[in-house]
């Protein structure tokens, strides 16, 4: 018995003095490579007794503390406590920048993020979910090469996100029970060949990762079936041109063998791209500084709607509306679904639409949605023409008083401005093609809708229609409008 | 002087522990059955002698320190007398600091027993090895009930490849329990959870003596890493001068002696073990002393010595625990 031991506690005392770790229910050797964060999430509740919320709040407040430029702190943290390697919490934890995977519980995340659930049988029947398996881009599972199963979630009062958790929880349950006992190296039984396609693509999604992130493109706007783009804030800062990105495939060449992964393969022939000249974006940048894109847009359309000239793009609204009230002519509807103008949904025999007046059949409500965005100055209801009217006014007095456009005329005896815009004309024609696309995506979209309803799927669900027209700048370039044919997700969501 | 002292100090908020040679043979004892892998030990001795400060100050650091990794062991100081299964996985959780207890919500008995079994493995796992360590304190306290659930839970860890051991401490009646289990029908919890025994003994000699107050006089600090020791901290000058409390070992030693009760000395082979509490009530005592500005050599004459240890009720209790 010496002092020794009086200078091994100093010293052990000094080891300890780091800050306080949580203690949870975890261990070492429980966290699966490229696993979902929901599959992580899942197995901690799981082995914690959690809810969802329990498990966000404690998320948010033990996790959470770092922004997302201190990704290699908190890829630390995580380490730390749940004792797993860097290497395998990094395949987890790290920020994709490629896909809509998403690495946090974020309960603000947008509305249609967490509407579905997809994963692959045979990975689940071994207590797997990987990251690679939220992927909307990806149609086959890169482990076991057989099409990925989504799922609509189910309803409950429960927040979004926990309902994702709470499914991906009882489909674990029924289709490998005691997976969250499972230790990581149990849990993937797959063979050495499909083991090398998916380190082919692990390996081309990080090297695509990287390129994304590297990549210095500006992206000034993206738009689909409608005009509200939120990709851009007006200082500049870009934050989402991943689709963008991974639809030209231009990041890193897919290799051929992994085509087949793919829920399309790269736009190479078909994409659309239309030259600006420089000067138009620092026009454009200046007017981001008093106007929004959906702003600019409304003004837009509504001024030649005032004026009583027609554009391209809103004749091919007139277009579309004839197409629908000639193909289904009111009077011989025989449609069976019923929608009221708050949403209400009926199902009667055909022929019987007729009978409930508040009800439009899906085709009306198409056409009608068509001609209400597009070239309708006089709504029906009082307060909304109230609205509408109220909106031009502002619109007006704000452009005016920025010098975007002057007064050259009166129409609605002498009631509303008619104005005349004073940028340039290569700005216009932007205008105009970026709404003869986002016409046509709307209108594919509603007819893929109607179309949908016609093959039996009740009408409150709908394909998404993503982005497909993009106007980008890299450094000291051109001003490009890249677009191409618009498309659904092949995934039908609750609209 | 006397408004130079912080009422913060450890000494006089009696926040502290002093290493002493009884701690390290339990700590090494708990470090060997560890060592053995046995499924249970008890240690016992008696109250006040030190080792509830043993294992809330000491145990858990010098073992990672053998061991060279961090220990998967839970310490549970038992409080209450009796308790509910429920209670009980819930003061376990409490006890391993389970992030998501939480005294004022319990869990329900077969989540607390859940999520208590799912933490040893935690920790199991978190040690890359197979071993888990329950160390309750207060051990006399446990009720047949509770071994029990203890024997269900070693059992059900058991089949998942962790061995679980639990080593108790407690008071001088500890060392009948595997007696009394054994005849009340349950010798197989004796042989699970009684395996190995080891007693806790008090300060036993003069150089024990002395390592401990070298523990005031070299081996303290506070403020942290002010390499200010207690002894320095109350009695700067005198420990420039050269004092130590070490000096004072045989003078203490000896009123220490001469405080035994009688009954105690009459015994044949009797020797003297003094509880921890004593000699840090002392020391505590001489330290205050110092600091509100008496001489060195007023406070560490033999008859102030004998004065101060009559006044920690030495006497009145070496006869209750004989």
């Amino acid at each position: 018995m010496s002092n020794t031991n009086h200078e091994k506690i100093k010293l052990t005392k000094s080891r300890h003095n780091n800050i306080r770790l949580p203690k949870i229910n975890w261990g070492g050797g429980r966290l699966n490579k490229h696993e979902s964060f929901v599959a992580f999430a899942a197995k901690f509740c799981r082995l914690n007794s959690l809810t969802p919320k329990q498990f966000r709040e404690f998320w948010k407040t033990s996790i959470n503390i770092f922004d997302n430029d201190q990704q290699e702190k908190r890829v630390c943290l995580i380490a730390r406590i749940l004792n797993e390697p860097k290497s395998v919490v990094r395949t987890v934890f790290e920020n994709r920048p490629l896909d809509t995977s998403w690495n946090s519980m974020d309960s603000r995340a947008c509305h249609y993020r967490y509407n579905s659930i997809s994963y692959c049988c045979e990975c689940l029947d071994d207590g797997f979910h990987g990251n690679f398996h939220e992927s909307d881009w990806l149609r086959k599972c890169p482990i076991h090469y057989i099409d990925l199963t989504r799922e609509l979630l189910k309803y409950s009062s429960n927040l979004k996100v926990d309902r994702y958790l709470l499914q991906l929880l009882s489909l674990l349950d029924l289709n490998c029970p005691g997976w969250e006992f499972s230790d990581s190296k149990y849990s993937l039984k797959i063979d050495i060949k499909k083991q090398k396609i998916l380190n082919e693509f692990l390996n081309w999604r990080r090297e695509a990762e990287k390129s994304v992130t590297k990549r210095p493109y500006w992206c000034l706007g993206s738009f689909g079936s409608n005009y509200y783009s939120f990709d851009f804030k007006p200082n500049g800062k870009v934050y989402n041109h991943n689709l963008l990105m991974k639809k030209l495939g231009w990041m890193t060449p897919i290799p051929e063998k992994l085509y087949g992964l793919f829920d399309e393969s790269p736009l190479y022939s078909e994409l659309d791209i239309q030259y600006f000249s420089k000067k138009l974006a620092n026009e454009l940048q200046a007017l981001f500084l008093t106007h929004r894109w959906y702003e600019l847009f409304d003004l837009y359309k509504s001024v030649y709607l005032v004026k009583g000239e027609l554009r391209t793009f809103q004749r091919m609204v007139e277009i579309a509306i004839n197409d629908i009230n000639l193909a289904h002519p009111l009077h011989s509807c025989d449609c069976i679904w019923g929608i009221s103008k708050i949403g209400g949904l009926i199902n009667c025999l055909p022929g019987e639409l007729k009978y409930y007046g508040n009800y439009q059949c899906p085709y009306e409500i198409a056409s009608n949605q068509l001609y209400d965005r597009w070239l309708n100055l006089f709504p029906n209801n009082d307060s909304e023409l109230c609205r509408k009217w109220g909106y031009y006014d502002s619109l007006v007095d704000n452009a005016k008083n920025n010098g975007i456009a002057s007064v050259v005329g009166y129409a609605f005896e002498g009631q509303k401005p008619i104005l005349e815009f004073n940028w340039s004309n290569e700005l216009t024609v932007l205008f105009d093609n970026i709404l003869e696309k986002v016409v046509l995506a709307e209108i594919c979209e509603l007819k893929t809708w109607v179309a949908s309803i016609k093959s039996g799927i009740p009408p409150d669900f709908r394909q998404l229609f993503l982005r497909n027209i993009y106007l980008v700048k890299r450094h000291n370039t051109d001003l490009q409008l890249i677009s191409w044919p618009p498309s659904g997700n092949n995934r039908y969501e609750r609209y | 002087m006397e408004n130079k002292i912080d009422y913060r100090h450890p000494i006089l908020q009696q926040e502290y522990a002093i290493y002493t040679p009884p701690m390290d043979r339990m700590i090494n004892t708990i470090g060997d059955w560890i060592d053995q892998g046995i499924s249970g030990g008890h240690i016992y001795g008696p109250s006040r002698f030190g080792k509830s400060r043993a294992v809330k100050w000491y145990l858990r650091k010098i073992l990672e320190d053998r061991f060279k990794r961090t220990l998967p062991l839970v310490v549970w100081i038992r409080r209450d007398s009796s308790m509910s299964e429920s209670e009980f996985w819930n003061a376990l959780l409490g006890a391993a600091k389970y992030e998501f207890h939480n005294s004022l919500r319990p869990k329900t008995k077969v989540t607390a027993k859940f999520l208590f079994e799912q933490q040893l493995l935690t920790l199991a796992r978190s040690a890359r090895g197979n071993y888990v360590l329950l160390l309750i304190d207060e051990a006399h306290e446990m009720t047949l009930k509770e071994w029990k659930w203890l024997l269900g839970l070693q059992n059900s860890l058991d089949d998942q490849g962790i061995r679980f051991c639990v080593i108790s401490i407690g008071s001088y009646s500890l060392q009948y329990q595997p007696d009394y289990l054994a005849r009340t029908g349950n010798p197989h919890i004796a042989a699970r959870f009684y395996a190995c025994d080891t007693r806790f003994h008090g300060i036993r000699s003069r150089s024990e003596l002395g390592y401990v107050l070298t523990g005031y006089d070299l081996d303290s600090e506070w403020p942290k890493k002010s390499g200010i020791t207690y002894l320095q901290y109350f009695a700067p000058e005198a420990f420039a001068e050269g004092c130590r409390l070490v000096d004072q070992n045989e003078l203490i030693w000896t009123a220490f002696e001469q405080l035994l009760p009688p009954s105690i000395k009459a015994k044949p082979g009797a020797s003297l073990e003094i509880p921890m509490l004593h000699i840090s009530y002392v020391i505590e005592q001489a330290l205050r002393r110092f600091g509100s500005g008496e001489a060195w050599e007023t406070v560490t004459n033999y008859h102030t010595w004998l004065e101060m240890i009559a006044k920690t009720g030495f006497t009145d209790h070496m006869r209750k625990i004989s």
